[in-house]
């Protein structure tokens, strides 16, 4: 079984050195095909390591193999040492699996680029890293993991590198997500300091004799690091930038796989978290704010994929809001059923933008459900989702985490029981003003002359681009059904080994009072996002320039997080250098000391071009010179 | 043997002295080498002188792979002389002054 | 004997080798050092050092002066480089650099005191005895010997045949030389221009 896992994790290093190399040799397609089959293989040999694992025993679930030891001084060393166990297989499978389909999903939508072989190649390994980042069972892996997955996200980005806001978006993502590098180093630090040790087992056998300073502590330094990756309040800025690269990576990356690397890394270090009480209480502040926040801003967006990512920012909320509970198994589940239905949403707006040729305003849309009626069909399975409609995957395990809340009854609790459900209102608003705009409505004059045309010549997509959508409106469809309350138990059975003090979980019946009532607050937001977009009416209009617009604004401006961070980090930097420059440097240098100095310095330099000369015989003649000068003096001295 | 070890060794170093002037200060990369070659012999008499003076074998030894050495120089040396030609530059070490790289 | 053969070949090699250095034609300083080795040669013999000497020839003079007389037939009259822009100081530094070195080590040997040959046997230089040294005691120097041998030979293949080898067309030499002469003339008007500006100067 550990033989498959490190194949799993060596496949697509392999696709990344193939594709680096033979590169242009390959054909496009071929090079697409190659990347996706590494994908396919690499998800078969997950699965089937999976299935190993769940047929042991569940005290020998947690397999620690380690390779070899790169690291050594004294008693501390640190190796290649992989760990798997239930947590990470969910992880392994996920990121195999959304990573095959959307690797098929970008042969289709890079066709058109003559760069798609270094798309390939990136994409393969951000894969490898997200493997290597799940899999490690030591925290420096785990930081190369994390930094690598920063590298990649930057890579792809920034992929098309002559569009100066992709540019600019990549390295913001960069940056944010090195002050989180930085948390988990410095908490890295810590934990040696404290443990002595930084594998995984040894800080989680030691995490009971930590003090609650001392562990609280390193859990917010972890946590930064998590909410840097996963794009939580306040490092959350870079998210909806990163939306200037291709739609797959908007998909996979900042979608499926990368940002829930928070959620992982909180319910990995559950045990370390469980020292740490009052960081666990923050965790869910920060989600309830953040999935209103997110909620909020994603109102009133008009960009396709802007509205996607705020709203992934607001569905990683919940999951922090489900860690930061102890209800690890409903965190992990949501980011399960998320990948598959946030994964779908973002390919049907790749699917739309395709159609209507890089358009991704929706005031540019409307009305295109006769035109696209698969994309509206399997759009729809996917918004169905992530408002949270019982049966649908993402009801189930949003509800999860709710009654979750609900089970812990206690002041943090409530806060996050009321705020999920205000979150689920909203989530119903904006998900369905985005359908509404995009498919029903009048069409816009855009879209009328863009979109017969291409229907006509492309269809709604090429099959490559297609098929992965059908597969993710499966999962976003019945995933939830592994986890029915009261029924199954696949998912929180399955998780419980991972935490040695046991998860919140509900009753069913209050599952099931939490599904009634978040379903019902699902529907309204549906039903006031109907009656606000789905017709033709001045609604939109009213609401920008009502009464409530100075709201709209603020939202509009994403609440002035930007703007903050503009005038408190980057303004102050910039009149502090330009001040330095024009008030301290410049003058410095000009006063006549100092600027002797530097012409003295030009004068010797201009004196020795003389020898200097680039002739190597004269090199040869100083060289000479030299060793006769050398000995004369040995012999002088005697 | 009648001749002193010390006239090996003041003929070696007039030798090397004079195959040193050669090198810096002749032009031509080929007479640049030629230099060269007298100068890596009369280091190679020394090397005879000595190890005679001590009766091993070690000296010549050592003169043998100075000679493959300055085989493989020389070889390097004619090829960048022929590439040289073969792109139509001069052959004027002076002339090679910018370094590209 | 002895000290009239060293003497000999000494005055021979010494007169050979300035012969290379001095020689504008590269091919008379190929033959003369020819006759450098040659005489090396006879005073490796003097030193009993019959392999090496035998090897000096057949390897050093029979196979790289080949080498070497190939090249310079290959290159031609462009290997003969003049005097050119040499300027005096450069001559007296590159001679005193020459004997100062030569003045100073025959000084040192002159003050030092060595001990007498060394007994030997009727074995000493011969080629079983270097065999010997070669495998033995030297065996990894040799090999890395043979390393670089093959490694300079592969570099000398790559440089040799880079580059194409080009006649220019008769276009092309014009092209040439129009160009060139469209050089100078800019050089030459720049030149005046720059003459030009500096009498303004003065006048300003």
């Amino acid at each position: 079984m550990t033989e498959l896992v490190w194949i799993t994790l060596a496949l697509p290093i392999v696709g990344v050195i193939v594709l680096t190399l033979l590169g242009m040799k390959l054909p496009a397609r071929g090079a697409g095909w190659f990347a996706s089959l590494i994908m396919l293989a690499a998800f078969g040999c997950a699965a089937v390591a999976t299935v190993i694992l769940a047929t042991r025993p569940e005290e020998e679930r947690q397999v620690v193999q380690v390779a070899w030891t790169w690291l050594s001084a004294g008693n501390f060393s640190v190796g290649l040492d992989l760990w798997f166990d239930e947590l990470t297989a969910v992880m392994l499978l996920i990121i195999t699996g959304v990573g095959f389909l959307i690797h098929v999903y970008s042969i289709g939508y890079m066709e058109d680029d003559p760069q798609s072989r270094r798309f390939m190649a990136y994409l393969n390994l951000f894969v490898f890293s997200m493997l290597l980042l799940v899999l490690s069972a030591n925290l420096v892996l785990l930081l190369a993991g994390w930094g690598l997955v920063g590298l990649s996200s930057y890579l792809l980005i920034g992929f098309w590198h002559n569009k100066p806001k992709a540019i600019k978006a990549a390295k913001k993502a960069f940056i944010m997500n090195a002050i989180g590098d930085v948390g988990i180093a410095i908490g890295a630090f810590l934990l040696f300091v404290d443990l002595g040790t930084l594998s995984y087992s040894g800080i989680f056998a030691g995490a009971a004799s930590l003090s609650e300073t001392q562990a609280s502590i390193a859990c917010l330094l972890l946590l930064v690091g998590a909410v840097a990756k996963s794009a939580q309040l306040p490092l959350h800025t870079w998210l909806p930038d990163a939306m200037e690269g291709p739609t797959p990576i908007s998909a996979l990356i900042h979608a499926a796989t990368m940002v829930t690397a928070g959620v992982y890394l909180i319910a990995r270090f559950n045990p370390l978290f469980h020292q740490a009480p009052k960081v666990l209480d923050l965790i869910v502040i920060i989600g309830v704010v953040g999935l209103l926040m997110a909620g909020l801003i994603a109102l009133v967006q008009t960009d396709i994929k802007r509205i996607i990512a705020f709203s992934t920012m607001s569905q990683i909320a919940y999951m922090f809001v489900g860690v930061g509970l102890m209800s690890y198994w409903s965190g992990v589940f949501h980011l399960f059923t998320h990948a598959f239905f946030k994964a779908l949403l973002f390919l049907g707006a790749g699917l739309v933008i395709h159609a209507l040729h890089g358009e991704q305003d929706i005031r540019n849309m409307g009305g295109l459900r006769k035109q696209l009626p698969k994309v509206y069909f399997c759009m729809m399975i996917g918004a169905l989702a992530l408002s949270g409609i019982f049966p649908f995957s993402g009801g189930f395990s949003k509800d999860a985490i709710l009654s979750s809340a609900l089970s812990v009854d206690s002041p943090i609790g409530w806060i996050a029981y009321v705020g999920g459900l205000v979150g689920a209102l909203l989530t119903g608003i904006y998900t369905f003003r985005l359908m509404f705009m995009v498919f029903h409505r009048r069409m816009s004059p855009y879209a009328e002359n863009v979109i017969p045309h291409s229907v006509k010549h492309h269809g709604e997509g090429p099959s490559t681009m297609l098929w992965p959508v059908y597969i993710l409106s499966i999962g976003a469809a019945f995933a939830g059904l592994l986890q029915i309350p009261g029924l199954t138990h696949v998912f929180s059975s399955w998780l419980e080994p991972i935490s040695p003090y046991g998860m919140v979980e509900a009753t069913a019946g209050q599952d099931w009072f939490t599904t009634l009532i978040g379903s019902a607050v699902g529907l309204i937001g549906i039903a006031v996002a109907y009656h606000l977009y789905a017709r033709e009416n001045d609604a939109p209009e009213l609401i920008r320039n009502g009464r409530a617009r100075l709201i709209h604004r603020a939202l509009e401006r994403r609440l002035y997080w930007d703007d903050l961070y503009l005038w408190t980090f980057e303004k102050p930097l910039q009149w502090a250098s330009a001040f330095l420059n024009r008030d301290v440097d410049s003058p410095a240098f000009r006063w006549a000391p100092l600027d002797g100095l530097g012409q003295l310095t030009a004068f010797f330099g201009r004196s020795f071009t003389i020898i200097e000369n680039g002739i190597v015989r004269m090199y040869a003649l100083v060289f000479a010179l030299g060793i006769g000068a050398v000995i004369l003096y040995l012999l002088v001295r005697g | 043997m009648s001749v002193p070890i010390t006239f090996f060794l003041g003929l070696s170093a007039i030798l090397f002295s004079v195959g040193l002037i050669g090198v810096l200060l002749r032009r031509s990369p080929l007479t640049i080498l030629l230099s060269l070659e007298v100068m890596l012999n009369s280091v190679n008499l020394t090397l005879i002188a000595f190890s005679r003076e001590v009766g091993g074998t070690d000296g010549q030894v050592f003169a043998l792979i100075v000679m493959g050495v300055a085989a493989a120089e020389v070889v390097v040396g004619l090829g960048l002389v022929v590439a040289m030609t073969r792109r139509e530059m001069v052959l004027d070490t002076d002339e090679l002054r910018t370094l590209n790289g | 004997m002895d000290i009239a053969v060293f003497f000999l070949a000494a005055a021979a090699a010494i007169a050979t080798a300035v012969a290379v250095v001095a020689q504008k034609n590269p091919f008379v300083s190929a033959l003369a050092l020819l006759g450098n080795l040659v005489s090396l040669a006879v005073l490796m013999l003097l030193l009993e050092a019959q392999f090496v000497a035998i090897a000096q020839i057949i390897v050093y003079a029979g196979a790289v002066m080949v080498m070497f007389l190939f090249v310079i037939a290959y290159v031609g009259p462009r290997g003969e480089v003049g005097p050119g822009d040499r300027k005096p100081w450069q001559v007296w530094l590159a001679v005193l650099a020459g004997a100062l070195i030569a003045i100073e080590v025959i000084v040192v040997t002159y003050g030092a005191t060595f001990s007498d040959w060394a007994e030997i046997d009727g074995n000493y230089g011969s080629p079983a005895a270097i065999g010997e040294a070669l495998v033995t005691n030297y065996l990894l120097a040799f090999e890395v010997v043979s390393v670089i041998l093959f490694m300079g030979a592969v570099a000398g293949v790559i440089f040799g045949t880079g580059g194409r080898p080009r006649r220019l067309s008769n276009d092309e030499v014009l092209a040439k030389e129009t160009e060139s002469a469209e050089q100078r003339r800019r050089e030459a008007s720049r030149a005046v221009l720059d003459a030009a500006r500096d009498s303004m100067g003065e006048g300003a």
